[in-house]
């Protein structure tokens, strides 16, 4: 395996560093879908709050949205620098440099991290400030939380990066959409137990499920459920492997075809 | 000893299949062969061209030296190593010039510079970045966004880029297609400039026969994915054995027209100008012939045959073939 390219790592980083000073798009992007569901379903939680449901249905909102947020984030962060590449035209640029995907991929994954770091501290002050809600009430844990968060938006991204590098700018509208086939089975706001059979079971093998769960779990009782916190870690690594795996196969076969040409 | 070339390309070819529906595991799709077991060797030093018309292969070719396209067969070696196995290291060593790839328009000169520098790993890459910008005199345009830019200074930058970071080996593609007369014979001298200078091996492809006449020692001429020539840009030339006599006929057009028919050659008749096709040996035999019938000319001028020629004619004659 040749060695991993470091300084071109941090060439992709400072290039797309250059573009978020400049186009207030990228920035606003980040911030501003996660702002208006935060304010959204704030407000609903506080309006059904009224009727007394026995349990605290504002932090259950809002922190499903913050948690959601990262998976959102992750997975975004990863494809945007992909495509914008794409759209700039400089995919062959870049890619007759001494960097390879495992390079863009490793500069991905910081950039969106960095962002991810930015965005949840905005939305975390924004609750904060709109609801009372403390994101710190889950204490230290929240940290493991938001790992395994990370690797499913991860695991995702890395699956559209491949099917952008193999299939072009037609998979494009894709890469907003596919983390939302598990939003259902996530069980962002609701539990597990109220899916229907069928959806239970593709619940059961979605990692972020068992976070959401756990999320509720802490907020309502205080304990931490071990358990399906590793399982979620489990069903991760494996997602992450495969994915991983895919995005390898993908570029191949874009070398293969000629498709960086037809993408640039 | 004879010594290793810095590019040597061995019986590649590259096939690709046209799209059959996803559903079909198998490819059914119709095959297209883009190159077709083409070899050739690039010396240190060496400027070759890469010629052919469009679809000729020229740029699948390019682009499988630069590792974005993997060859269906054969091998790629440059400075004597395997390119699949050794990619990031050539590439470390080489770099890339075209026109039709842009750098991130809403970067800076020195931004867009700088990254490169980064991604090439160049060492001290701030000073390199002042020098390149110095070579190519980009500082005035240096705080300026690539989208301020008009396209003779982008083809300056695209320079700038290809030679930052100290490569032995770069290819260009069609460099010069976008800019005036003017600019691209500036970068046409740079170019030659900075061979000589860094003493760079050069790969490059263009439409423009006078612009490869200039600037190649050698050239490679494909078709149909095939290299049908290889010679300097004389050489080719002289394979033609045609030239040009062109003549402001003062009397007796009709008389040499009847001598150019007799003698199975050509001729075209364009306003005061007669120019006559016929093999290089038989010009004295043609001048005597004036002479003998009495055809007289107040002007004449006899056109070597030029790359151009070899390529037009090339071209025609293959077509035909088909």
């Amino acid at each position: 395996m040749e060695k991993i390219n470091w300084s071109g790592v941090k060439g992709i980083i400072i290039r797309h560093m250059y573009t978020w000073r400049r186009d207030l798009d990228r920035i606003v992007d980040a911030f501003w879908w996660a702002t208006m569901d935060l304010i959204f379903w704030g407000l609903t939680s506080s309006y059904i709050e009224q009727y007394n449901l026995g349990f605290d249905i504002v932090a259950v909102f809002i922190g499903g949205i913050i948690f959601w947020s990262v998976v959102l984030g992750s997975q975004r962060e990863i494809n945007m620098p992909l495509l914008d590449e794409a759209w700039n035209r400089n995919l062959i640029n870049l890619f007759t440099t001494p960097v390879g995907i495992f390079e863009f991929v490793i500069a991905t994954l910081i950039l969106g991290m960095i962002k991810l770091i930015l965005t949840i501290s905005f939305l975390s002050f924004l609750a904060y400030l709109l609801y009372h809600f403390n994101i710190f009430r889950y204490g230290l844990l929240i940290i493991p939380s938001f790992a395994s968060l990370i690797l499913t938006g991860w695991s995702v991204g890395l699956i559209i990066d491949g099917l952008i590098l193999r299939y072009g700018y037609k998979i494009q509208s894709f890469a907003w959409a596919m983390l939302f086939v598990i939003y259902p089975f996530s069980a962002v706001v609701y539990p597990v137990d109220i899916l229907p059979r069928w959806a239970q079971v593709i619940a059961r093998i979605t990692p972020t499920s068992y976070i959401f769960e756990n999320m509720r779990e802490v907020l309502f009782s205080g304990i931490f459920n071990w358990p399906k916190f590793l399982t979620s870690m489990f069903l991760n690594f494996i997602y992450l492997i495969l994915a991983a795996l895919f995005l390898k196969r993908m570029y191949r076969i874009a070398l293969d075809k000629g498709q960086l040409i037809k993408l640039n | 000893m004879r010594v290793r070339p810095i590019v040597e390309v061995k019986n590649i070819t590259k096939i690709f299949f046209q799209k059959s529906p996803f559903w079909k595991i198998r490819k059914t799709g119709k095959k297209v062969i883009a190159v077709d077991d083409i070899s050739f060797d690039i010396k240190e030093g060496e400027i070759v061209g890469l010629l052919g018309p469009n679809g000729a292969g020229k740029t699948t070719t390019i682009q499988m030296i630069l590792g974005l396209i993997t060859p269906t067969r054969g091998t790629i070696r440059v400075f004597g190593r395997d390119l699949r196995k050794f990619r990031k290291e050539i590439l470390k060593n080489s770099n890339f010039s075209s026109t039709y790839t842009h750098l991130p328009w809403n970067l800076t000169v020195r931004e867009n510079l700088n990254v490169l520098a980064l991604l090439y790993g160049v060492e001290n890459p701030g000073k390199r970045v002042n020098e390149i910008m110095k070579v190519f005199s980009l500082e005035e345009k240096k705080d300026r966004e690539v989208n301020e830019l008009s396209s003779g200074w982008v083809t300056r930058l695209n320079m700038a880029k290809s030679f930052l970071n100290f490569p032995r080996f770069i290819l260009f593609d069609e460099p010069t297609s976008s800019l005036d007369p003017e600019s691209a014979d500036t970068i046409r001298t740079e170019i030659i400039n900075l061979r000589k200078k860094y003493k760079t091996t050069i790969l490059f492809t263009s439409h423009n026969m006078a612009e490869v006449d200039q600037i190649c020692d050698r050239v490679i001429f494909l078709y149909q994915g095939k290299i049908i020539a290889e010679d300097t840009p004389e050489g080719l030339a002289r394979r033609i054995k045609i030239s040009r006599i062109s003549l402001m006929v003062g009397d007796g057009l009709k008389r040499l027209l009847s001598v150019v028919r007799d003698n199975l050659w050509s001729a075209r008749v364009q306003g005061r100008y007669t120019t006559v096709e016929i093999p290089e040996k038989e010009i004295p035999r043609f001048l005597s012939l004036l002479a003998e019938k009495g055809i007289s000319y107040r002007e004449i001028s006899i056109d070597k045959p030029t790359l151009e020629d070899f390529f037009l004619l090339t071209a025609r004659k293959r077509r035909k073939t088909l």
